[in-house]
């Protein structure tokens, strides 16, 4: 015993420091068991009973980028799946194909733009799965419901503000890419309401054009046509900017306002620059929050509205930063 | 028995520490690389296993539409195996499935294969048998739009499944380097600890054992003056230090004894030489003893005879005198080598004092005083008888009358003296020393001087200062014998 002690006195640095060495070791294998066990378990919740299809389209990849995310993030808490579909990494080049494919695997709901189409009328018409738009209101009879702006009142609030702005009286063109009804559209329902009621107000063409990239080809024509015309009102996304850029080459900046119908960094800095006057601006985060309170309604099977509107605002020069540089307040 | 902690036991436990070691970190280490070639294959496994549902989709439509052209009955068993493959092979696929996005892929599939496409499926099936064409061409045409959105949805997920693989791969080669480097750290450490164990170790073995080896040299050399080892581990070499220590313990003790013996050995040796020369001075007495002997009972009878006729010629005093000349003769030849009583030499002393009385008639007187209790002490043979003599010869042989020769005992410093005293010329401490040390007997009637009594007496005490002389000039002498 007292040789053991002595043995252990004597040798008590180099316990220590073996000690240490074992420990590192040791710590070293847990360390490394650890890291090989997450690697294998790197398995999340697999659980797919609350599945919800978004369908994206392929005009406005910034907005729906947002939303996506915006629903991902707030279907967190509400353990929804949101399953995307998009032309793009479907193949399928039809909106009517993935709103049908859809429809296959029984979701939730599908949230998509909203359509007027027919053919996607009548598969919406066959399915008891819940529709819900979230840009146009579109049809009421395909929709569940419809969650965004009130496209009617943002037509006219377009109008009021470009009144607002404008000293002179407006010559108006309205650009869209609307194939089937153009005057169905609500935004366009809106803008003609204010100009039928208003003398100063001339609707010279609510111009289709199926594409961004033949638009100023397009605008200049009409441009060159249409002489008087002072205002653009360009209801789709990229529009307003391809706008800008024409009458800025056609050195018609002061004589020509914009008014654009997105929040596309770009349409941002040049209402920043006065190249675009006006935009509207669509709160996506209470957007998103309102979709997924709608889709928790539907899954408790709860009564859902009809409509849902988010409120809107229009951008300016003078409130871009109240607006854009801190949403969160005007939530 | 008390263990120790052996160098055998120690290196066997080290030895097995180092094998253990070594296996559970190359044990470790393999099944670490062994699982992430697992997980690097798995990425692999399930693209390959998309490929082949796409591949059974496709021969599932294949078989539809061959079924739809030839009408062959056939085809249904084709068609509704292929079915049932690619439900299975969706089911174990999805138990292998780690993405969530691919698992909601995968149940969009088999959602649409369990409901919509088997609907249309019996729908196509039957459109055929009834043989209306067109009833067959739209159901085959539903059919095949399913199995196209069926292949969209597999190639949704292939897609997904290789964003994943390449997502894992990156991850996996973030955590393989991290691994390797942690394997490495676990091999480098586990080499360390093996070195510094076995540094550790044999350092101490070697400085024990070279502590060991310098004491060995030192002890070899006959150096035994070095101080005690002190080793601080319990092994063998422990063992050996404490050996080594008790053996130099002896050996130092040994040489301790072995000096107290030379030394005793030295001083017996002075003592036989000292008994030596005592029994060369009896010698030397016993010798003069004989040359004054001269056939001794011739001399007795002679004597007897002459003794005898002085009696007849009534000469009494000379027939006594010749009587006690002849006893002093007898004492003096028998007892040389012998002790004997006080009493005894003062009886030999009267008959030499009768003697020298008839020679020196009234110029001497003698006096004799001795303690009765001392008179059977023992002292050397013939002590007394010299020193007499030397009393009459360097005492009193000069005085005209009054000469005076006493003999006593005394106590002095506790020590019991026979003291002879004469009152003669005395003696300078030249003459004292030189009475004491040179063997002068030159006048003794035994041949036997004052320095012959003194070794004697010497050895029969064995201690020095045993007889020692008082004296002044013109002041008379005492020669103290010791006694007792």
């Amino acid at each position: 015993m007292k040789n053991k002690k002595k043995f252990l006195n004597n040798n008590k640095k180099m316990m220590i420091v073996i000690s240490l060495m074992v420990i590192l070791i040791g710590y070293f294998m847990i360390a490394n068991i650890i890291s090989l066990l997450d690697v294998s378990e790197k398995k999340e919740s697999l659980s797919v009973e609350n599945k919800v299809v978004l369908i994206r389209k392929d005009n406005d990849e910034f907005y729906w980028d947002n939303l996506e995310f915006l629903l991902k993030k707030h279907s967190k808490n509400n353990n929804f799946f949101i399953d995307i579909l998009e032309t793009d990494t479907t193949g399928l080049n039809f909106q009517k194909d993935l709103f049908e494919m859809a429809t296959l695997v029984k979701p939730k709901a599908i949230i998509l733009q909203g359509f007027n189409d027919s053919d996607m009328q009548k598969i919406a018409q066959n399915v008891n799965t819940p529709i819900i738009f979230v840009k146009n209101d579109g049809d009421n009879k395909s929709r569940t419901t419809y969650i965004g702006q009130n496209n009617y009142s943002v037509g006219q609030k377009t109008i009021d503000k470009l009144i607002e702005i404008s000293k002179d009286s407006l010559n108006i063109i309205v650009l869209t890419d609307d194939k089937k009804d153009a005057y169905k559209n609500t935004t366009i329902e809106g803008i003609l309401s204010k100009a039928n009621e208003n003398k100063n107000i001339i609707l010279q063409e609510v111009k289709k054009i199926n594409n961004r990239y033949v638009l100023e080809v397009e605008l200049k024509e009409i441009l060159k046509d249409n002489q008087s015309v002072n205002t653009i009102i360009a209801t789709k996304p990229y529009y307003g900017i391809v706008a800008a850029e024409t009458i800025t080459r056609l050195a018609k900046v002061d004589e020509i306002k914009i008014a654009a119908f997105d929040q596309l960094p770009k349409t941002l800095d040049y209402i920043d620059q006065e190249l675009i006057d006006l935009s509207i601006y669509n709160n996506q985060e209470m957007l998103a929050k309102q979709i997924i309170d709608v889709i928790e309604k539907i899954n408790k099977d709860e009564f859902i509205g009809d409509v849902y509107y988010i409120k809107s605002d229009i951008i300016t020069k003078e409130n871009i930063d109240k607006l854009v540089g801190d949403s969160d307040e005007k939530e | 028995m008390k263990k120790n902690n052996s160098l055998k036991r120690t290196l066997i436990v080290i030895f097995i520490l180092i094998i253990i070691s070594l296996v559970i970190s190359s044990t470790f280490s393999y099944f670490t690389f062994q699982n992430l070639q697992t997980e690097l294959n798995n990425t692999t496994d399930s693209i390959y296993a998309i490929k082949d549902l796409i591949r059974l989709n496709k021969q599932l439509d294949s078989s539809l539409s061959d079924y739809a052209y030839t009408k062959k009955q056939i085809h249904i068993q084709y068609i509704y195996a292929n079915y049932q493959k690619l439900l299975i092979r969706i089911e174990e696929f999805n138990e292998k499935v780690k993405n969530k996005q691919s698992s909601v892929y995968l149940d969009n599939i088999y959602t649409i294969l369990n409901n919509k496409y088997i609907d249309q499926l019996e729908l196509t099936i039957s459109s055929v048998r009834g043989v209306d064409e067109s009833k067959i061409a739209n159901n085959y045409y539903e059919s095949k739009k399913i199995t196209k959105y069926i292949n969209t949805y597999l190639n949704m997920l292939l897609n997904n499944e290789l964003e994943n693989s390449r997502k894992e791969q990156i991850l996996l080669k973030e955590d393989i380097s991290v691994i390797v480097q942690r394997v490495a750290i676990i091999l480098v450490l586990n080499l360390g600890l093996i070195l510094f164990i076995g540094i550790s170790y044999g350092r101490n073995l070697i400085l024990n054992i070279s502590k060991l080896t310098n004491v060995a040299e030192e002890i070899s050399k006959g150096n035994f003056d070095i101080s005690p080892i002190e080793l601080k581990s319990t092994d063998e070499t422990h063992i050996l230090a404490k050996a080594f220590n008790k053996l130099i313990n002896n050996t130092k003790k040994l040489i301790n004894k072995i000096k107290e013996n030379a030394e005793l050995e030295v001083k017996l040796h002075k003592e036989e030489l000292e008994k030596s020369q005592v029994q060369n001075l009896l010698k030397e007495a016993k010798l003069k003893g004989l040359q004054s002997q001269i056939n001794p009972h011739f001399l007795f009878n002679t004597l007897n005879i002459v003794s005898k006729l002085a009696i007849l010629e009534d000469a009494d005093e000379t027939s006594e005198l010749i009587n006690n000349v002849s006893d002093m003769f007898r004492y003096n030849l028998g007892k040389l080598d012998q002790n004997v009583s006080v009493k005894e030499e003062v009886e030999n002393i009267e008959n030499y004092i009768f003697i020298q009385k008839k020679r020196f008639g009234n110029r001497v007187k003698f006096e004799i005083d001795i303690d009765k209790n001392i008179i059977n002490k023992k002292i050397p043979f013939l002590t007394l008888q010299p020193i007499v003599e030397n009393a009459f010869i360097h005492g009193i042989s000069e005085l005209e009358s009054n000469a005076i020769i006493k003999i006593y005992s005394v106590k002095k410093n506790n020590k019991l003296y026979l003291v002879v005293k004469d009152n003669g010329n005395g003696m300078n401490q030249s003459q004292i020393d030189s009475l004491l040390n040179e063997n002068d007997n030159d006048g003794h009637s035994t041949g036997i001087g004052v320095n012959n009594v003194k070794q004697r007496l010497e050895y029969f005490h064995n201690k020095n200062n045993v007889l020692f002389i008082e004296s002044e000039k013109n002041s008379g002498t005492k020669v103290y014998i010791l006694i007792d």
